[in-house]
């Protein structure tokens, strides 16, 4: 649906019919709930297919989703098989049946596309052929450690890799063509999987391969235009772009040599962005077009190198996975807010239900729960992986012999029920504070990473694997900005004022949307970073910036476009502010904490620039961000924010959903304790429980109880 | 070479027995309190510090020393199961180590003993641990008993049945294929679901047969208690503690391969 920037064609797509307007979508000018499960049909008898399409759809699914692995269509080079060999893989077949039983179809050809697959689907020849192998910083093969064999992983950048995927398509795309109309059954198309797969080791582990080193100096030339703007930048004397080599380790202790470092970061957003467009142009030059585009990340926040917005400006939705439990509550919900802000339409496109063999153990209680966090704070669309149970994975809803299995069968019945009634795709919520991922800082936590970039090694957290060398910089900010990110996400929480998360790369019309943004700073950032929040505050915003004012730009010389503009000045010395909060004022355009001037707050344009020269400990949990949350509830106050809701519990959150005023209310509680919360209850204003149907009606104050990690729905009725 | 497949099957899962099985292998057992710790060696600072119960730690004061003997000291003052420091150059260290040893036909666990074999190498230069035992015992016995349990099954299928109380609590069974390991599955089968046990000892040939009329000869078998198995399990002597819990008869191995050396 959404057109290819720079490798494809440019035609119109052959069947019109889908859309996404306000991160719903639209199929034929109806909305279509985004509610899909997994199916593998080539790892299932053929014989149980219809049954088992009878099964979903008695559950209440109308959208399966079902992965097209290379490896198991093409047998061996230039040999495929689509159900001669082995009936189950009679493509043609499955979606003519899909077609008839009034079923649709999102379809996930790869070419990487794991399923638990060895080589996560790519055929063997491929991923042992040198010339298509992506290289390591030693010029290794880039080794997925994945059972039951680990495997090479392909550079996306190899010509060769590009041809040979061309020629698989030549032979899949007119299985696929002839059922994309507008009667479906196919609807979507996942261009490859977790891309981001090949950098998980670090930002030096991937990839050195030739190709990738091409694509290297095409977007070093996008960013600089000439080479003497990059010698400017990277300290150096190159003659033409192809003589610049990409940094292999962290060496350098000094700020000025970080530019380079912080390039080869931010072209692994480029390499991704690149890579979906190429394969995106792939299908969409061999006519497979007109329907929505999607890739998915492991993670319930895509963590860069994925960058989402730059990914959507590729391919029509950037989704997420979500394989956590009970006790990630702020994990599950971060990502919500994130892509609630971010994407087109925020989009689940792994919602865990049962598990691969290796995974951590997570009950059906867990992945119930999990998913409703998701939709409780910005999920619109979720798949079911997996919906029926194949090949290495196990504890799904269905049995690959048609079994319910007694928990999260009814579970999904349920909720799916519950969602036409509340209309739930439809709603929306009205927020007006932004907290942005400042990914200048990011790229730099990255480049000071020693591992651990994409994904967990050995279990070890990323924060633990940061260098502690502050590269002149005031704070550590590769330390400092995670701790002080973390304390304002757990601040803002406590506020029970609704906020939502983006990232430094949302453009201005979008940020516009926002009233106040939050938006940690330290030394550096770039001019047009700069300049952008400038404009958002010119054109009526409020940006809150700090623990420190740039001054540099992200080349390392100086770059004081904030400061300049709105005459701001570092205060000095930035203590941990903790004891003094319920005292923090803003007085006369500066904010003061006793006698002490912390801050400051100036005009510009019709908005304002508050900077805020202070720091906080490590908060990592609701109930150690008290004082902040007070401080910021007071901030967001005196800015004309208010809380919402009936509950002060840092515990119970409560969400506010509606077209027009509010219709549904969300209520979670992230404990194993019961809670409770006490809602206004008059004849004008009455509750219904949306799960159990229980009315609640009367008079003032019902204390409405909340399990354990539970979640209620309450739809309002004036 | 010897492993596991490229093809392996792994289906028909009973997520409970498997659930079962993955909650009584140590590395499982995520309650364990672990204190992580990144150092420096050039600056000779403790950069970051996270418990496994609690995340973040900022409340590390030790005047930095020798690893070793701030593992130590963290171990007795913290009260948590074990301490690990990590020099910070490790990490990367270890996956360049991985990368350049990998060869295509490496199956995982073949490829995780070359992070094994490194770790050893860096004990106690950059990689600490306190106790020793905690890393031995576990993370990296895990690796060689799973190598070695692989190696020991002959051809043909393995079965292994672990009861508790009136049901099977667990069960595995595995095909192997002219050394490789090719199938993985539960014995989930329907009518020794129904089994009500009150006996394993006699009834477990009953199973014997249901699995033979389904999948086939069995070639090797192996059937105990729940508790048996979590000894077993944790034994640092498995073979030993086989020989004498069949001598005891606590477990029943029925049929025994020919030139059965089973190590672990």
């Amino acid at each position: 649906m959404h057109s290819t920037t720079t490798e494809s064609e440019a035609v119109e797509p052959v069947f019109p019919t889908l859309k996404i307007e306000n991160k719903v979508l639209v199929v034929k000018g109806k909305t279509l709930p985004l509610y899909s499960g997994g199916f593998e049909y080539w790892r299932l008898e053929r014989q149980r297919w219809k049954m088992l399409l009878e099964r979903i759809q008695r559950l209440g699914f109308r959208i399966i989703s079902t992965s097209l692995p290379w490896s198991i269509h093409e047998v061996s080079p230039g040999n495929f098989d689509f159900g001669t060999l082995d009936e189950r893989r009679d493509l043609d077949s499955f979606l003519t049946l899909c077609n008839e039983q009034d079923v649709q179809v999102l379809i996930r050809p790869g070419p990487g596309i794991n399923v638990e697959l060895a080589n996560f689907g790519f055929p063997d020849w491929v991923v042992k052929d040198p010339a298509i192998q992506a290289r390591s910083a030693q010029d290794t093969p880039v080794v997925i450690p994945a059972g039951p064999s680990p495997f090479p992983f392909p550079s996306y950048a190899s010509t060769k890799f590009h041809e040979l995927v061309s020629n698989y398509l030549d032979i899949l795309c007119p299985y696929l063509k002839r059922h994309i109309s507008t009667d479906g059954p196919i609807i979507g198309l996942q261009i490859d999987n977790e891309l981001s797969i090949p950098f998980m080791n670090g930002p030096f582990n991937a990839d050195y391969s030739p190709g990738s080193i091409r694509w290297y100096h095409d977007f070093l030339q996008k960013k600089y235009e000439n080479v003497e703007m990059l010698n400017e930048a990277h300290r150096t004397r190159c003659s033409s772009f192809e003589q610049v080599t990409p940094p292999r380790a962290l060496i350098d202790r000094e700020r000025e040599a970080l530019p380079r470092y912080l390039d080869w970061v931010e072209f692994q957003e480029y390499y991704i962005s690149r890579a979906l467009n190429k394969i995106t142009s792939l299908f969409w030059v061999r006519e497979i077009r007109g329907i929505f585009t999607f890739h998915n990340t492991r993670n319930a926040t895509p963590k860069l190198p994925l960058n989402v917005i730059q990914v959507e400006r590729e391919l029509d939705i950037q989704g997420a996975g979500l394989y956590l439990g009970c006790k990630q509550y702020e994990q599950i919900r971060k990502g919500a807010l994130y892509l609630g802000a971010t994407s087109r339409l925020p989009f689940l496109v792994e919602a865990g239900m049962g598990i691969w063999p290796w995974g951590p153990p997570l009950n059906p209680e867990d992945q119930q729960y999990a998913l409703l966090v998701g939709l409780m704070h910005g999920f619109r669309g979720f798949n079911i992986q997996m919906l029926v149970e194949r090949d290495f994975w196990l504890g799904s809803p269905i049995s690959r012999l048609g079994q319910r299995r007694d928990k999260l069968y009814p579970f999904l019945n349920r909720l799916l029920d519950v969602l036409e009634t509340i209309q739930f795709s439809s709603l929306s919520r009205p927020v007006n504070i932004l907290l942005l991922h400042n990914l200048e800082c990011e790229r730099l936590q990255a480049v000071a990473g020693s591992a651990n970039y994409v994904t967990d090694f050995l279990g070890i957290p990323p924060e633990l694997l940061v260098s502690e060398n502050s590269f002149n910089f005031t704070n550590t900010i590769q330390q400092a900005y995670p701790t002080f990110w973390e304390a304002l996400y757990m601040g803002l929480s406590r506020t029970k004022i609704p906020f939502q998360i983006g990232d430094t790369n949302l453009n201005l019309e979008d940020l516009s949307k926002y009233k106040v943004i939050f938006l940690p700073t330290y030394d550096f950032m770039s001019e047009q970073l700069q300049e952008k929040i400038l404009n958002y505050v010119e054109q009526g915003g409020t940006a809150i910036i700090g623990p420190e004012i740039p001054f540099l730009g992200t080349d390392m010389r100086t770059c004081d476009r904030i400061s300049e503009t709105c005459k701001l000045s570092v205060q000095s010395p930035r203590r941990p502010l903790i004891g003094f909060s319920s005292i923090l004022r803003i007085v006369k355009n500066e904010v003061k904490v006793g006698r002490r001037t912390v801050g400051m707050v100036a005009s510009h344009g019709k908005g304002k620039i508050v900077y805020l020269g202070i720091s906080f400990p490590i908060i990592d949990n609701r109930g150690d961000a008290v004082e902040i949350g007070e401080m910021l509830t007071y901030i967001l106050q005196y800015f004309g924010q208010h809380p919402q809701g009936d509950t002060k519990s840092p515990s119970v959150d409560e969400v506010f959903l509606g077209i027009r005023g509010t219709r549904v209310i969300f209520l979670s509680n992230s404990t194993n304790q019961p809670q409770s919360i006490g809602i206004q209850v008059s004849q004008r204003i009455k509750f219904n429980d949306a799960w159990t149907g229980e009315q609640l009606e009367g008079r003032g104050s019902r204390e409405i109880p909340l399990p354990p990690y539970g979640i209620r729905i309450l739809e309002v009725r004036r | 070479m010897r492993g596991i497949s490229k093809d392996l099957i792994f289906n028909d899962v009973d997520s409970k027995q498997y659930l079962n099985l993955l909650s009584a292998l140590p590395l499982f057992r995520v309650e364990r309190g672990i204190l992580t710790l990144l150092y420096s060696e050039r600056s000779e600072k403790i950069l970051n510090a996270i418990h496994s119960r609690y995340g973040l730690w900022s409340d590390v004061t030790l005047q930095f020393t020798n690893p070793s003997d701030i593992a130590k000291q963290l171990k007795e003052k913290e009260s948590v199961d074990a301490v690990i420091l990590l020099e910070e150059r490790l990490a990367g260290f270890l996956l360049s180590k991985m990368q350049a040893g990998y060869t295509s036909k490496m199956d995982i666990i073949n490829y995780l003993k070359i992070a094994q074999e490194t770790l050893q190498e860096m004990q106690g230069k950059w990689f600490h641990v306190e106790p020793l035992e905690f890393w031995t015992q576990n993370v990296l016995a895990l690796v060689g008993k799973a190598q070695n349990l692989l190696n020991s099954l002959p051809d043909g299928l393995s079965l292994l049945v672990v009861f508790s109380g009136d049901e099977i609590w667990t069960s595995l069974l595995a095909q192997k294929t002219k050394g490789k390991l090719t199938r993985i599955t539960t014995i989930s089968i329907p009518e020794i679901q129904r089994l009500r046990i009150s006996d394993w000892r006699s009834e477990y040939k009953q199973i014997l047969e249901q699995v033979k009329e389904k999948f086939g000869k069995v070639s090797f078998g192996l059937f105990m208690d729940s508790e048996t198995f979590k000894f077993l399990l944790r034994s640092n002597r498995p073979q030993e503690f086989l020989q004498k819990a069949r001598r005891e008869e606590q477990i029943i191995i029925n049929p025994t391969p020919t030139l059965f050396t089973f190590r672990m």
